[in-house]
């Protein structure tokens, strides 16, 4: 039993350690961001940290799309995630990201053949373009909208 | 016996603690400042983006409140001194703004606009002699280089 205290111990500071790391970085990263953008008003500070959450987030998502349905659809998820906690101010930035989603799955699955899927992502993605105020959800304009983020690597 | 180790546990436990918070509040304040220079680019870029798509394709209401919130925006980023740019960016933005409202007809909305674009862009291009025309034309030009990204 002797021999094992200084190994014991050892254990019990490296666990000790990692609790303590873990709960600093919690309560100091939360500090810090209730923080930011103190100069503003409390309320303002508050919806602009939640915009700024929210953006950030919505640019990782984007960035990582791919041309696969898979990456798509696993995008459409994420957005809506992202809506769920940003201010309402930004839900018409999601719905354009979520429209030209629908638009590139659209395409995707007529190429595949898969006219049903297809025609049902469009329909999503030109309800979506009209209530954000496009004046024209043409099957054209779709098809152009949707190759053209297909062609893009940003998708922005 | 049992008090000696007792107290030595207690001793290990304080130690490691103590250097897992420190190391802890140093990661913090990093990873902090990391995230929220993230966060400062991204929000205008994101709402400028969707400023520039709602200005090339939807109506005059719709293309408004785009332009709208990426001012408010700006606005904010600007008060809270952490964009230095948005001196320039919101001249252009209140341009764009102007052009919405001269397609709607509302002709003296877009006046306003107009000379608070002015007075921004004043700023940033002191030399440049910044009519309406000029300045539509440079936001066209940077709409243009935005779109071959």
């Amino acid at each position: 039993m002797k021999r094992a205290v200084p190994y014991i111990a050892l254990v019990v500071c490296v666990g000790s350690g990692y609790l303590g790391y873990l709960a600093a970085v919690k309560i100091v990263y939360q500090y810090k961001q209730s923080t930011w953008f103190s100069s503003l008003e409390k309320q303002e500070a508050e919806q602009l940290r939640k915009t700024g959450q929210a953006t950030l987030a919505f640019s990782l998502s984007t960035l990582s799309i791919q041309n696969t349905p898979l990456s798509i659809q696993n995008n459409v998820g994420s957005l809506a995630k992202i809506r769920s906690k940003a201010p309402q101010e930004l839900w018409p930035v999601l719905d354009l990201r979520l429209a030209k989603d629908y638009a590139m799955m659209a395409r995707l699955e007529q190429q595949a053949g898969e006219q049903g899927a297809a025609a049902e992502h469009q329909q999503s993605a030109k309800a979506l373009l009209r209530s954000l105020g496009w004046q024209d959800v043409s099957d054209k304009s779709m098809t152009d909208l949707a190759e053209g983020q297909l062609r893009s690597s940003l998708k922005r | 016996m049992k008090q000696a180790m007792k107290i030595t546990f207690a001793v290990a436990a304080i130690i490691g603690f103590v250097v897992g918070a420190v190391l802890g509040c140093y990661r913090a304040s990093e990873a902090s400042g990391f995230m929220q220079s993230a966060e400062v680019i991204s929000i205008p870029s994101v709402a400028s983006d969707f400023a520039l798509q709602q200005f090339e394709h939807a109506d005059s209401a719709h293309a408004r409140q785009a332009v709208l919130l990426e001012i408010k925006i700006l606005k904010q980023l600007e008060r809270a001194a952490y964009d230095r740019s948005s001196g320039g960016r919101l001249g252009f933005e209140y341009t764009r703004l102007a052009m919405i409202e001269e397609a709607a007809g509302q002709k003296e909305a877009g006046r306003r606009a107009l000379d608070e674009a002015r007075g921004r862009l004043t700023l940033v291009y002191p030399r440049e002699e910044l009519t309406d025309e000029r300045m539509k034309n440079m936001l066209k030009l940077l709409d243009g280089a935005s779109n071959r990204l």
